[in-house]
Order: structure tokens, then C-alpha cells, then sequence
């Protein structure tokens, strides 16, 4: 599941160690070689590079300070590679020293002080290079204890500072910012509600009786319903799974004057008799998004069992066995934490709800266009800035349904394409009555010749779906392309297991000629260039009226 | 511990270690350089592994001396 990675370091970690078995395609530098490393190495596969600061020390002349001259040289390699690295670099960093305590009581340490200089310097670079991450390692080392991780003995024996649990830590820490840089993070938490939001069943022991603000138990609930919170503000969609009297439920979220959660908080609910996974299906139906994109938290083991043997796709987190774990449990799950927060996670919760309320109104309404006619809908072009970069990487890497060829472009390879004044790329922004939906969109075409141009991305977030605002989206695409001076427009299919609704998405919009999912779309109705496979047609595109 | 039970836990950490080579049931006259995968590094690796599986740990001097499967056991029945 990991792309191949390599790894260096300033001191010696052995290849082929157990620690590394779950990262499966490990290479290592040679050992003395990290420097010529950082600044020779490939630009196309993520490096990791690891720094013990003891390694830069001159441990037999510890009176001898370090200059930050070398830590600076570094800076600036790592700069220079970045410049042109097109996958990720990842730079761990510890600056543990085992130093007297009381000695750096009264003042700073060298090492703190270089440690404050540099590790700055880092963040500058971690901003400015999306693809460049800074890991203080010393941070995950010292979950476990730094005699734990760290091992005299190795470095002795075989110039490896750290001990079995170190290496461990290590290798897991690498995973787990890989696995989240290439996986997209999830969307939903579903939430039992009994024993889970709080202590008690409301059902018997009424909403007076729960355990929920007192000290010992009660305040654990509320700290993990604040850890919710915590997620939700960063773009987390909740919903309810209980096994329950939907009113008795409701009645704690309007009258319990400790919960911190609110029902507007809550975006779908199912509180009824029926099995859980059931209800999941109805919920990711409701919110129109996968189910492997959401976690679902239950106490009780049993409906755990159930809904991981029936829908294998949702994570099922294993709830640790006392509540008063359960906030950090949650505050730390990898399954929500994104190396990049855009604003439009933020404002994630209204989107969705905003979403729900069209869906249900364009049930009611019947006539189609009318309905789509008063919801105002206004689609504004964007042009890739930097502001908005990050955005049209997270559009690119998680777009799964309304994508035609689902080609997984990082920030710096939209740049590099928007660039060039040959290809068109932008996206696109709507709002409409139920608020603004955000940028929901991207579209690149690229050059292939004078005359022809490649429709390479076409993408839509889903949470659109229903506005055709994909008739508008390709009528500009179309517009800019004759702007151009382009004469025909290809476009391709490319199929995978989610984006079965684009299928067709071409051809209803006049592109014609079905050679291996490519489709070819004549922009001039007397087009006289001649392509074997080219056949004159009137380009007729549905749903534009909407946007008139 | 048994023997028997020493020697079994120790082939299921060689076949950790070394997982492109068979490892054969009778493992006692196995040394470094008796197959090609066990060189000083993969020594390394193996010595911590032991460590892990039996919960013991080497001095240095027993880190760089062990070299053998015979001195694996000889030094675990000591410790147990």
C-alpha cells in the first residue's frame, strides 16, 4: 500500500530490521552517506532523513560548541532540494541530549538554543514547501521514554543510537505520516449514544441519572464529547448510531445542561431498533458519501463485531476499555488528523448540512429546472494561486466519484501545469441560496498540439451533485479551449471502482467517437482538420439553461 | 524453558529474520556465514530480536562474541 521509500540518516539504522517489516519497501543509504544523500538523491520517491543531533556533536570535546553554520548547511540543501522534489520529504529530528538537570535550570543549553534556531527555520521551510514535512521525533521518543528508545549499547556496538523500542517508534512514526500523506483521511464519526456520549442509559436511568459533568466518570464523558467537538470544528461530520427512543435521546441533547455537543452539531441521525450497520448505510446514504470514509465509535464490543464482519470498509475503532481514556483515545486518532487543514474543512459542517436541506427540497419540488432556477446558483472561475493550492491538491487527491480519470496531481504538479500558458487550469467556486459551497472544482487541459488539446482532469466534489453544474463547468472548459484556438477537445474514461457516474458524462455532452474510453469533441461545427476517426456533430450540452 | 521450546522460539525469530532462507528443523550447528543472508549486519538484527523474544538483553561484549546458535542457547539457559 506504501510507495517505496528511502531512508537516511546521520547515524547508522540496520536494514532489513524487524522494526521495518510493515513499511514494506524500505532502501537505505549507506551509512556516513546522509549529507551527499540530501543533497544527490532522486527527486521522484519520498525520502526520509533523520537527524540525531548527538551525531553533529563532538562528543569527545563536549566543551566544543557546535556552529550553527552546520545545521544551517543543511537548511539550505533541504531548500534546494525541495525546489524540485515531486514527492514528499520527510525530516525527523531529535535533539535529545541527556542533559544534568539542574545544570540547565538557571539557563538555556546550547543544544536548546540551536534546537529553538533551527526547528524554526524548519516550520519557515514546512510552509513554504507543501511537500516538505518536519517531524520533532523527540515528541513520539518521549511517549515511551528516552531511555527506552535510545540505546548506548547499539551505538557503541554498531552506531545505531537507538535501542529495539526506539527503531520501532521510528519505523511507526514514518508510517503513520506516509500512510496519511497517500490515504485521504476520513470524513464522518458516527457515535453510539448510551455509554458512549455518556455514562448510563437514558431509557432507565431518565436524563437526571447519567453520568455525565461529574467528577470520575461524568467528566471523562465530557472530555471525550469535547474531543469530538475538537474534530468537528476541524471539518468532522457527526452523526448518531443508537439503539434507542429517538426522543429520549434528543431530550439529553436540548435538557442536559453538561453536554457540550448540541443537535445542530449532529448532521444525520438514526436512533431507532434497527442493526447498526444497517443504519450506516442509510446514514452514507443520507450524507452521499462512502462508507470507507467513515469511523464509527461504539462501547459495546459486540455491535463493534457486527458492523466490522458486515461493512468491512468502515473503521471501526477499538474503543479502549476505560472511559477515561477515551478523549486522548480520540483527540489523537490518526483516522482524522490531516497534514494539511484547508478552510474549507473548517466550514465542512455547514456545506454538509446546507447539502442535506437541498436534497430534501429538490425531493419536494417538482419541477427540476424551476427548483434549480430559484436556488441562485453562481459559479465563479478561479485561477490556480497560491492561496488556493492546497485546495485544488486535496480536490485532486480526494475526488473519487465525479473524476474521469482520477490522475492524483500533488500542489506542486498543479503549479507546474497552471504554469504553462498552453494548458488551462482552473477551478471553480459556487454559492447558491444554502451558502457558499467553496471551490468544488477543477479542471486541466493540456496541449497536445496546436489544434488539439486533452481534457486530463475533470473533477467535481459530490457534495454539489444534483445542480448540474457539470454542464456549466464543461461549457467553459469548451469556451476557453476555442479561446485558445483549439479545434478538437479529447476527453478519456478511465474506470474505477467509484466513479461509475462519469461514465457517460462525455458522450451526453457531445463528445463522440469511442476508441478506448477516449472520446473526441469537434469545438467548430465545420471543423475542416482532418482526423480519421472525427466525425462532424453539433455540440449539445444539457442543463446550461440553469446557469443562463 | 525447555530446550525444546528454546529451540522452537528461536527458529520461528531465524525465519523473522532471514525470511528468504528455509530454515531446517535441526538449527544447532547454524552459524554466522552458514547461509548467505547472515552476515555481521543480520547478526545485528538477530541478536535484537532474540532479545525481544526472550526478554533479555547482551552485554556489548555479548553482542559482538555471539556468533552462533549454540551461544544463543548456552547464554539464554544461563539467564533463564
Amino acid at each position: 500500500m506504501l510507495e517505496k521509500i528511502k531512508i537516511t540518516c546521520t547515524s547508522f539504522l540496520p536494514p532489513n530490521n524487524s522494526a521495518w517489516i510493515e513499511l514494506n519497501k524500505v532502501k537505505f543509504s549507506d551509512f556516513g552517506d546522509w549529507y551527499n544523500f540530501l543533497r544527490n538523491s532522486v527527486y521522484n520517491e519520498p525520502i526520509v532523513f533523520v537527524l540525531f543531533i548527538e551525531d553533529l556533536i563532538y562528543l569527545n570535546n563536549l566543551n566544543q560548541k557546535l556552529d550553527f553554520q552546520k545545521l544551517s548547511n543543511i537548511i539550505s540543501s533541504l531548500e534546494n532540494r525541495l525546489k524540485f522534489a515531486k514527492k514528499p520529504t520527510i525530516f525527523f529530528s531529535s535533539f535529545w541530549i541527556n542533559e544534568n538537570l539542574c545544570r540547565s535550570i538557571k539557563q538555556e543549553t546550547h543544544v536548546e538554543k540551536l534546537k529553538k534556531k533551527f526547528y524554526s527555520y524548519l516550520s519557515k521551510l514546512s510552509k513554504k514547501f507543501p511537500l516538505f514535512f518536519f517531524v520533532d521525533i523527540d515528541k513520539e521518543f518521549s511517549k515511551f521514554g528516552f531511555s527506552n528508545t535510545f540505546d548506548k549499547r547499539n551505538w557503541y556496538f554498531a552506531r545505531c543510537r537507538l535501542s529495539n523500542t526506539g527503531l520501532k517508534v521510528l519505523s511507526d512514526t514514518i508510517k503513520t505520516v506516509l500512510k496519511n500523506h497517500f490515504t485521504p483521511a476520513k470524513k464522518v464519526l458516527v457515535l453510539d449514544c448510551d455509554n458512549t456520549l455518556w455514562g448510563g442509559v437514558v431509557g432507565e436511568d431518565g436524563v437526571k441519572g447519567l453520568k455525565l459533568g461529574q467528577d470520575g466518570d461524568g467528566k471523562a464523558y465530557q472530555d471525550f464529547q469535547r474531543a469530538i467537538k475538537f474534530h468537528q470544528k476541524n471539518g468532522i461530520i457527526l452523526a448518531l448510531n443508537s439503539k434507542n427512543n429517538d426522543r429520549d435521546v434528543w431530550k439529553v441533547f436540548l435538557n442536559h445542561r453538561e453536554m457540550i455537543l448540541k443537535k445542530k452539531d449532529i448532521i444525520s441521525s438514526k436512533i431507532n431498533w434497527n442493526e447498526k450497520f444497517d443504519n450506516l448505510i442509510a446514514i452514507s446514504k443520507e450524507l452521499d458519501l462512502n462508507l470507507d470514509s467513515f469511523v464509527f465509535w461504539d462501547d459495546n464490543p459486540i455491535e463493534r463485531e457486527k458492523v466490522k464482519k458486515n461493512l468491512p470498509q468502515v473503521d471501526v475503532i477499538d474503543v479502549a476499555d476505560e472511559v477515561n481514556q477515551w478523549a486522548d483515545q480520540l483527540y489523537t486518532l490518526d483516522q482524522f488528523a490531516k497534514l494539511v487543514v484547508t478552510k474549507e474543512d473548517l466550514r465542512k459542517t455547514n456545506q454538509y448540512k446546507s447539502r442535506a436541506k437541498f436534497l430534501k427540497a429538490i425531493n419536494i419540488s417538482k419541477n427540476e429546472i424551476d427548483y434549480l432556477k430559484s436556488i441562485k446558483l453562481k459559479p465563479k472561475i478561479l485561477k490556480i494561486d497560491k492561496y488556493n493550492l492546497s485546495r485544488a491538491e486535496q480536490l485532486c487527491m480526494k475526488t473519487n466519484q465525479f473524476n474521469l480519470r482520477t490522475t492524483r496531481y500533488k500542489a506542486n504538479e498543479i503549479q507546474h501545469l497552471s504554469k504553462n500558458m498552453q494548458n488551462i487550469v482552473f477551478l471553480t467556486n459556487l454559492e447558491d441560496i444554502y451558502g457558499n459551497h467553496g471551490i468544488i472544482s477543477l479542471v486541466i487541459v493540456k496541449k497536445i498540439d496546436n489544434e488539439i488539446a486533452f481534457l486530463d482532469s475533470f473533477l467535481m466534489s459530490c457534495r454539489i451533485l444534483g445542480r448540474h453544474l457539470e454542464s456549466w463547468i464543461i461549457n467553459e472548459t469548451i469556451k476557453k479551449c476555442k479561446q485558445r484556438g483549439y479545434k478538437i477537445l479529447i476527453s478519456e474514461y478511465i474506470p474505477t471502482q467509484k466513479n461509475l457516474m462519469v461514465k457517460n458524462f462525455t458522450s451526453k455532452n457531445g463528445f463522440t467517437n469511442n476508441i478506448n474510453n477516449k472520446k473526441i469533441l469537434n469545438l467548430f461545427k465545420k471543423n475542416k482538420k482532418n482526423i480519421t476517426f472525427a466525425e462532424l456533430k453539433k455540440v449539445k450540452i444539457p442543463y446550461l439553461d440553469v446557469y443562463k | 524453558m525447555s530446550i525444546n521450546n528454546l529451540e522452537k522460539k528461536i527458529i520461528i525469530v531465524l525465519k523473522k529474520i532471514f525470511p528468504r532462507t528455509k530454515i531446517k528443523k535441526n538449527i544447532k550447528d547454524l552459524s554466522i556465514n552458514s547461509f548467505k543472508d547472515w552476515d555481521s549486519l543480520a547478526n545485528f538484527n538477530l541478536l535484537l530480536e532474540i532479545e525481544k523474544e526472550f526478554g533479555t538483553r547482551f552485554t556489548t561484549e555479548q553482542m559482538s562474541e555471539i556468533k552462533s546458535i549454540k551461544q544463543i542457547i548456552k547464554v539464554l539457559k544461563k539467564k533463564s
